[in-house]
């Protein structure tokens, strides 16, 4: 009896032994990306503030750097027609995002906070920002669906789409992490996970990952606007995609 | 360790252990009480729509979700975003933990339950019903409402 009463303690103490390592083991790990994550955050905040020409503090979206060149690919817009992302997307800020219309949680979240960003500025900011969507999708989704979809959001929001070769191109010209359309064997496909904000001197400087909410792009819209409006010389640059590379 | 008993009772001492090693970790001493709340499911924007909410457990004994349905969506699976390297990805799961005392948070960006074909003429403001089915808790129905895209 004396025995197995020591027995059972000795597995008692294995038992709180195994449980509790499994559990230190999780909290470690939570622990660790906690840390990383402010970590990151700091060092972010850091940089846009040492980042000179950007003035009115640092973004409450995250700091590329170096900053993405505009990219160069050709898709299809809602109406049809083809869309030259260098030459076609104008306006001092654009806000550029994969995603599909069947993804129910990460694309809708995004593209609602920058509808919702873009009701409440003034219209003559508002106006100044393109918000362009590109799907992922390509199995499934067509300029109808694309235009049913953003209208959601904002009538003037650009779909764009092609071929699973031809959103591959783009995303590769955007520089971005290779993700995989969509395929009869791959679904749902995957999507980088950032809204990217161009800019008039033809860069992204700032991306907005995912759960930015609406107050960050509200609050960024204007400083990125005074970001393109700085260069005096950024709007001709527009109508002149050739020089993208020469810009500093 | 070598205990001084005979073989059969090693057996014994063996088997107590391995199952009061698995009693603890599994946590299948008491029963498990759920408790859904904040539920919500933002107006769907595409074919398919999401709602999310929180499940509590005061019990004492771990439970799961384990599927979802509702008349509001063609096919109701559970699903779990995760961000890699920047990249978004989707895939469904078989289940969502509640673990004894503590909650599991069904939220943008994690977990989910989707609505696939979702119902086209939900609007902000619409309720629908819910049921929620568990591991070892009885199914549980819920009213959902539709709330705007951006609370």
């Amino acid at each position: 009896m004396q025995m197995r009463r020591r027995a059972l303690g000795v597995a008692c103490v294995l038992a709180l032994t195994a449980c509790g390592t499994a559990t230190g083991a999780a909290n470690d790990e939570a622990g660790t990306q906690g840390d990383s994550a402010v970590a990151r955050r700091a060092a972010a905040q850091l940089e846009v503030e040492a980042l000179p020409g950007i003035g009115g503090g640092p973004f409450e979206g995250r700091e590329l750097d170096p900053p993405l060149v505009t990219p160069r690919f050709t898709l299809t817009d809602t109406a049809g027609q083809p869309f030259d992302f260098a030459r076609d997307a104008t306006s001092p800020v654009t806000m550029l995002y994969f995603g599909y219309t069947s993804c129910p949680d990460v694309c809708p979240a995004h593209m609602a906070a920058l509808g919702k960003a873009l009701s409440e500025l003034p219209a003559e900011q508002a106006d100044q920002v393109q918000v362009v969507f590109i799907t992922v999708d390509t199995l499934n989704d067509d300029g109808a669906r694309l235009r049913d979809y953003l209208d959601n959001f904002d009538p003037g929001f650009v779909g764009l789409t092609g071929t699973a070769d031809e959103v591959n191109t783009a995303l590769r010209s955007v520089g971005l992490a290779p993700t995989a359309i969509s395929t009869e064997d791959a679904f749902p496909p995957q999507h980088p996970s950032d809204v990217l904000a161009y800019t008039g001197d033809r860069r992204a400087h700032v991306s907005y990952p995912f759960g930015s909410p609406p107050s960050a792009f509200a609050r960024d819209i204007p400083r990125l606007i005074d970001l393109s409006s700085a260069d005096g010389e950024a709007a001709a640059r527009f109508a002149e995609p050739g020089t993208a590379e020469e810009v500093a | 360790m070598r205990l001084p008993l005979p073989p059969s009772w090693r057996r014994a001492v063996a088997a107590v252990a391995t199952s009061l090693l698995l009693a603890a970790c599994a946590g299948t001493a008491g029963s498990p009480s759920i408790t859904v709340s904040d539920i919500r499911a933002p107006a769907p924007a595409g074919p398919n729509g999401a709602v999310y909410l929180t499940l509590r457990n005061d019990g004492d004994g771990d439970d799961r979700l384990v599927s979802a349905s509702s008349d509001a969506a063609g096919n109701v699976e559970i699903h779990e975003s995760t961000m890699t390297d920047g990249t978004m990805s989707m895939r469904q799961v078989d289940g969502v933990d509640i673990p004894a005392g503590g909650e599991a948070v069904l939220e943008t960006g994690g977990f989910h339950i989707m609505l696939i074909d979702v119902r086209d003429d939900l609007a902000e403001g619409d309720t629908f019903d819910l049921t929620l089915a568990f591991e070892t808790s009885d199914d549980q129905t819920v009213e959902a409402q539709v709330v705007p895209l951006v609370p």
